[in-house]
């Protein structure tokens, strides 16, 4: 699936009584672009079959939840209940798919079969990662948000280089980075980038992808102590914070004094104000004891 | 590194700088507002209420910038960021004095009254501008430029609220603007404006709600403005408001459950739903933190009254309905009609209730519960006002609280009452005690403090300064967001009573004055009915003359409302205390006038007693003997009335049978006549009718005879006008062609008057005018080449007005209307200003193989290079000062490269050199791959891809034209020309044309639809003799533009191709590449390093004419120069 068109919906069955419902959404969703596959000729015995066929090529399926148990297969559970839990038996197996339970409104399930209340807990008080559950006002509005959470933003990819630490600096102190460079370069993998401000590139996106490709970030700040905490602050939230497999390391000259101030404390980010001349040393320190956590 | 739990969820307030982190959801409106503040240096923000307008800026566009994600010209970012308020050049002026290093207030708020360049003048006065041009820095070492760099600072205004400039009597009254509000304006919009002309680091960002957009018609130039950049906040898609919700939680090492999200997305609907979302969220992350649990899920939301304890899931519905047994019932009725609006409902009710017991214990004043919550009521009540019928904020200071309170109250009672709304995690109140940044983000102060200094440059403000526990006179006590007075049902209820009062008032105002007006005569005093309502609400209110003010919903200034509402009290209070007098006296005189008929009454009520006893019984006899009497009448009426029916009857039917009798012999003699009548009628009617045929058939035969006789007459009409018509037609084009002739010999006259520029300039003007006047050629090559002559000779700077290069340019671009790119052979990159001629900007590709061809791709950022050493190289050029070279197609040829071609929609690139092979390569921002090696006969001379990007067509040395299928590789031969070679080719706009430029001077068209050989030649120009070097298609496909090898420049009109082209022979160089713009105009770049512009058009160089000329043409030089059969018109009109 490249683009909202090439979305395919496994639409789940219900009862002819319901049928209205199902077909207003069935084709609200194809002219919104979609592909909606179903089998309306669901047949008990040979539906585990037709139902995981179904699946496999679809990227999302869609329940319906009525007050009424129905129709039943032989085994005793509800159709919908049934293609419900083989939807999330193949989402478990399949993170990029996605389940959408709707309460169409006006749907009474307080008072609904018994059966199918224990069915509605069951899906309610189980939504996993990749399930919603709508109370959406109309199908228009379920299939605009289907649509919405289906759709993949391409990002500009950066032909980058794994390596151990990723150093960060803006070009107010860029020969400072670069001694600090040259120090640590001899004895461990380093990957620098210089922030020039009125530069074209997408910083934000090109450091989360090589922060991802690195063991340690580490963001150096000598005379751009103003840049350094916001910079440190977004990247943070670009990688994913708490998240995050790759922590920051946020070093700071100890000159000028003003640095004093320029800390942040977040999970998964060391805030360091120290000596021009340990910087290197102390990078190397944080960056032994991370690998020793991994390898530990 | 931290561990601990943190809350990232600010609850109801705006997320401030610091907590941008946890600031998710509009990441893609923050890129679309930064670059459009990065184009057009101001953005008009607009959106409903409560969706996050100061948040997106604070927490998205601000931490951005700062953090590098900007492109701006300096590292560091000044911020001043200020509401209108009532004062706005006074708050406007301190947040720029402040930031800008001004310490005299005073001047900086005179200097920005005169407005227009006043704010840039301070800034580039301050330390913080840095001019490159400047001698400072063109005398300064690389240290001491480096410091430079170091101090200066972009410099971004905030101008956050706008709408205070119309919700503010003080800058909008009677729908007219203050002056220092229309200062403030002008400042922004004319700082706007001049930091796009000059390119200033200056950024201006507004945040408005949009139900003012209207209103912001009152300013001038301000609505051009905001349709030159706004932008409207979005909704937040369900896929956003899922980021809302999760990604704080897993930033900061929470979790959420997911049956959680889910329901509180369902209930995510309506107006303000961010702002109690975010309230809701705070208050469960407490909830769960006091749990200790591990992650935040639906029986947190039971708890704080968002869902039915019913609804959870059945382990949490046991642990919660024991947690509600233990609930004070107080407590327990807040969590009914639970729902996520209800959250911060149940939030505000639990502190109102808490707030006796809170004020009790910090500041130790017993007083009652009824009190407290009356006094509490009157308070929030002055923080709300009705604006155009909704409930809004009203910012009120502590002591304006206390005047309209009235009673005697202190500000320690009033912070015992209200601190409770102000305390970290409740924050429905501002200031808030402690700010509580949801984070323990250290910028000033010790990360181990549990109070910690604001970030947000709006919260260091006096207003919202924190720690305050102690509230002062001047402290502006303020609600924290408007949702609460939607969704606090108590709060709802005092703002609609006190909105009441606002009409109760006016009512009051009203018959006061009536009253006043009429001498106060006791006629226009209330009435009963009334008294006792007004006199009720009076003693209830108890008003003074500050709560009168506070309900004056006229436009007034607060000083003025004040004193009226002084005048009115005194008044007020007389009339309804005389009212209540007289009538108290009324119902006194009544009481009397009552008792005194009261005892005369009783008297008579005894005798009349009696009387009337006596006549009931008599009466009573009287009634029996009567009924008998009445039952006796109707008995004979009833017999009287039978026989009288039974009589009346007989002599109906009697006469019934007389009528009908005469009635049938009438008939009959009716009938008689009738039959005679229509007999008569019947024969006078077909003699009528035949008379009437006979008539018409003569009156056709005469019409016919009439008509004939008309249209022959009209035909005789027709052909004399239309004879006519061809007469003056054939007279009118001989009378045309004579003058066009004229004009030739004119322009002819002209070319031989060089030593008299002036008559020259004369002669060729009015050749043109003859020209034009008689629909002559647009593009007449001799009036164009006399025009054009005539013109350089009238205006020398024209002549020399071309762009100077430094070497020979190889290749153009014109990647705006304003500016052009070049190239030169040894890589250098020049941008220019069109207008000026000057260089703007300058870079070189640094590459150690010499440079063959340098070609500007159809992307504007991408130029390719091809090298001595047959390498090809891309470039990216966004910036021109330092190009970066993306990709090295590494010694792709044996020997040198000739030519690069590119098909941009196809992402295609062919290269050709010398080793008769063509390259095709496939490129994207990924990476470049090579797709196909093609081998060509002989070596190739140029190449071009075609549109559908299957086929290239090659000019070959051999001179064959061929078509070369990319796919197939498989050649075929388009055209051989047995005399010549293809020398140059060129494709035009949408690639349907190819022109082939020959060595014998020949241009051939060819469709490029369909390749089939010789059937694709449409046409072939043959105007020349030398070898044509380079050509160019304008970019509407109407002209062709051709440079030969004789240095000649020829133009050719593609709409009427058989007729002779342009010639621009006044160059000395050979042109070496020549592009047209989109207004049409030709540039050249010549071997003498010069870039010329020729303007193709005669109009637009005759459009100044009259400019240059001094004077007209003498009647003699009329009658010997132009005719003297032409009457003498001036040539000039003004002149």
């Amino acid at each position: 699936m490249s683009n909202n068109q090439n979305v395919t919906v496994f639409l789940s069955l219900c009862s002819k009584e319901q049928s209205a419902q199902r077909n207003e959404l069935s084709s609200v969703l194809k002219r919104a672009g979609m592909t909606v596959i179903s089998d309306p000729e669901f047949i008990s015995d040979g539906g585990v079959l037709s139902v995981s066929q179904q699946l496999s090529t679809s990227d999302c399926s869609i329940h319906i939840l009525f007050p009424q148990y129905l129709p039943v297969t032989d085994s005793g559970v509800s159709v919908s209940r049934f293609q419900f839990q083989e939807a999330k038996k193949y989402l478990a197996v399949n993170p990029n798919f996605k389940v959408f339970v709707w309460q169409p409104p006006l749907t009474d399930l307080m008072n609904a079969e018994a059966l199918q209340i224990d069915f509605i807990n069951e899906v309610k008080n189980n939504i996993s990662k990749s399930m919603v559950y709508s109370n959406a006002v109309s199908a228009i509005q379920l299939a605009d948000d289907i649509r919405s959470l289906m759709e993949k933003k391409e990002l500009v990819s950066f032909d980058l280089n794994s390596t151990d630490i990723f150093l960060i600096s803006n070009q107010l102190d860029e020969n400072e980075a670069k001694e600090i460079i040259d120090m640590l370069s001899d004895i461990v993998p380093v990957e620098m980038l210089n922030i020039i401000q009125d530069s074209d590139t997408d910083y934000s996106e090109l450091c989360k992808q090589q922060i991802s490709k690195s063991k340690l970030a580490v963001i150096y700040f000598k005379e751009s102590g103003d840049w350094a905490l916001p910079f440190a602050q977004q990247v943070w939230k670009k990688i994913g914070g708490a998240t995050s497999h790759t922590p920051i390391l946020l070093i700071g000259d100890i000159d000028p004094s003003t640095n004093t101030n320029k800390k942040f404390a977040a999970p998964k980010v060391i805030s360091l104000i120290i000596a021009g001349e340990l910087i290197p040393l102390e990078i190397k320190v944080q960056y032994d004891k991370i690998a020793l956590a991994s390898t530990g | 590194m931290l561990e601990e739990k943190i809350c990232p969820y600010p609850g109801l307030r705006p997320f401030n700088e610091e907590e941008s982190i946890f600031f998710r959801g509009r990441e893609e409106h923050i890129e679309k507002i930064i670059s459009q503040l990065e184009e057009k240096k101001f953005v008009m923000l607009t959106g409903a209420s409560g969706d996050g307008k100061s948040s997106i800026v604070y927490a998205g566009v601000i931490p951005n910038a700062r953090a590098g994600f900007f492109k701006a010209k300096f590292n560091n970012w000044l911020i001043a960021d200020f509401r209108p308020e009532r004062s706005p050049l006074k708050n406007m002026a301190a947040a720029l004095a402040q930031k800008l290093g001004y310490t005299d207030f005073a001047y900086v708020e005179k200097e920005l009254s005169f407005g227009f360049s006043s704010l840039i003048d301070l800034y580039k006065k301050s330390p913080f501008y840095l001019n490159y041009n400047s001698e400072i820095w063109e005398n300064a070492d690389e240290k001491e430029r480096k410091k430079l760099k170091r101090k200066a600072a972009n410099l971004f205004i905030l101008v956050d609220q706008f709408e205070e400039f119309f919700t503010n009597s003080e800058n909008y009254n009677n729908g007219k603007a203050s002056v220092n509000s229309q200062a403030v304006i002008n400042l922004l919009l004319e700082t706007a404006r001049i930091a796009l002309a000059e390119d200033l680091p200056i950024y201006i960002i507004c945040t408005m709600r949009s139900d003012y957009v209207g209103q912001c018609a009152v300013f001038r130039g301000l609505p051009e403005y905001i349709g030159f950049s706004q932008f409207f906040v979005p909704r937040l898609k369900r896929k956003e408001v899922h980021q809302v919700i999760e990604e704080p939680a897993a930033l900061s090492g929470n979790k959420i459950s997911n049956r959680l999200i889910e329901t509180l997305i369902n209930e995510c609907e309506g107006l303000d739903q961010l702002p109690i979302l975010q309230h809701a969220l705070n208050c469960i992350w407490k909830s769960h933190a006091e749990d200790g649990a591990a992650e935040m899920d639906l029986i947190h939301y039971a708890k704080l009254g968002g869902i039915d304890g019913n609804l959870l899931p059945e382990d949490q519905k046991i642990i919660f309905s024991e947690w509600y047994k233990k609930q004070p019932l107080y407590k327990q009725n807040f969590l009914v009609g639970a729902s996520l609006s209800n959250v911060l409902n149940a939030h505000a009710r639990e502190l109102f209730e808490s707030s006796i017991d809170y004020c009790r214990k910090h500041i130790g004043r017993d007083i009652s519960r009824e009190d407290a919550q009356r006094i509490l009521k009157k308070i929030f009540t002055c923080l709300t006002k009705i604006n155009d019928s909704r409930a809004v904020r009203n910012r009120a200071a502590v002591l304006e609280i206390k005047q309209i309170i009235g009673e005697d109250i202190d500000n320690k009672l009033i912070e015992g009452l209200v601190n409770i709304f102000r305390e970290p995690g409740n924050n429905l109140l501002k200031p808030y005690i402690v700010s509580s940044p949801i984070i323990p983000i250290i910028s000033s102060v010790d990360p181990t403090t549990a109070r910690i200094e604001l970030g947000h440059s709006d919260w260091n403000k006096e207003e919202n300064r924190a720690g305050a526990e102690f509230l002062h006179d001047d402290d502006i006590l303020d609600i924290t967001h408007e949702s609460l007075i939607r969704n606090w049902i108590e709060l709802t209820e005092w703002t609609k009573q006190d909105h009441e009062n606002v009409s109760v008032i006016n009512d009051l105002k009203k018959q006061v004055e009536r009253w006043e007006k009429q001498n106060r005569s006791k006629d226009y005093l209330l009435t009963i009915g009334s008294l006792s309502y007004f006199k009720n609400w009076y003693e209830t209110i108890n008003p003074n003359p500050y709560l009168i003010a506070k309900y004056d919903s006229s436009n007034s200034a607060p000083k003025q409302k004040l004193e009226e509402a002084a005048q009115f009290i005194k008044p007020a209070s007389d009339f309804i205390k005389i009212s209540e007098a007289v009538i108290k006296r009324k119902r006194k005189a009544v009481l009397v006038i009552a008792s005194v008929i009261a005892v005369v009454l009783l008297g008579f009520t005894s005798f009349a007693f009696i009387e009337r006893h006596n006549a009931l019984n008599q009466k009573e006899i009287a009634y029996q003997k009567t009924e008998l009497a009445k039952t006796s009448e109707q008995n004979a009426i009833k017999e009287k009335k039978n026989a009288r029916l039974l009589q009346f009857k007989a002599e109906i039917s009697e006469k019934y049978s007389k009528k009908a009798t005469q009635q049938a012999e009438l008939s009959k003699l009716e009938a008689y006549s009738a039959k005679g009548t229509a007999e008569k009628a019947t024969l006078e009617a077909r003699q009528n009718l035949i008379q009437a045929k006979l008539n018409a058939d003569l009156a056709k035969i005469e019409t016919g005879k009439a008509t004939k006789a008309l249209e022959e007459s009209e035909k005789a009409k027709q052909e004399a006008i239309k004879s006519k018509i061809t007469a003056e037609k054939a007279e009118k084009e001989a009378s045309r062609i004579s003058n066009l002739s004229l004009a030739q010999s004119i322009a002819m006259k002209s070319t031989l008057l060089s030593a008299d520029p002036q008559l020259q300039g004369l002669l060729a003007f009015q050749a043109y005018k003859l020209n034009f006047d008689n629909g002559g050629e647009a593009l007449d090559p001799t009036i164009y080449k006399v025009i054009r002559k005539s013109y350089f000779k009238l205006n020398a700077d024209a002549a020399v007005s071309n762009i100077l290069t430094p070497l020979e340019q190889r290749s153009m671009a014109a990647p705006d209307t304003n500016t052009l790119l070049s190239a030169d052979k040894e890589g250098n990159i020049y941008k220019w200003d069109r207008k000026s001629e000057k260089q703007i900007e300058h870079g070189k590709l640094l590459y150690p193989s010499s440079f063959e061809t340098i070609t500007f791709t159809e992307f504007a950022n991408i130029i390719m290079s091809g090298h001595e050493n047959g390498t090809v190289c891309i470039w990216d050029i966004s910036s021109i000062a330092k190009p970066i070279l993306v990709k090295e197609l590494i010694k792709s040829h044996k020997g040198p490269l000739r030519v690069i071609a590119c098909n941009g929609s196809k992402g295609l690139l062919a290269t050709a050199g010398k080793d008769s092979c063509i390259l095709v390569w496939k490129y994207s921002s990924s990476g470049t791959e090579l797709l196909k090696k093609i081998k060509t006969n002989s070596s190739i001379q140029d190449l071009v891809i075609l549109n559908d990007g299957n086929a290239i067509i090659t000019a070959l040395e051999n001179g064959d034209l061929s078509a070369v299928d990319i796919a197939s590789e498989k050649t075929s031969l388009l055209y051989k020309s047995e005399k010549s070679k293809p020398w140059s080719l060129k494709l035009n706009e949408g690639k349907s044309l190819l022109a082939v430029g020959y060595s014998d001077g020949k241009i051939r068209l060819f469709e490029t639809g369909k390749i089939q050989g010789a059937e694709n030649l449409i046409y072939t120009f043959a105007e020349n003799t030398s070898a044509v070097d380079k050509m160019t298609f304008s970019i509407s496909g109407s002209m062709l533009a051709a440079a030969f090898a004789d240095r000649s420049i020829k133009i050719f009109n593609l709409a009427k191709k058989g007729h002779k082209p342009l010639s621009i022979n006044d160059s000395k160089s050979l042109a070496r590449f020549l592009m047209f713009d989109s207004e049409n105009k030709l540039y050249a770049c010549g071997s003498d390093h010069v870039i010329r512009k020729i303007e193709p058009s005669t109009d637009k160089i005759a459009a100044s004419f009259c400019e240059l000329l001094k004077r007209n043409l003498t009647a003699a030089e009329w009658n010997q120069n132009i005719s003297e059969t032409i009457p003498y018109e001036k040539t000039c009109i003004n002149k």
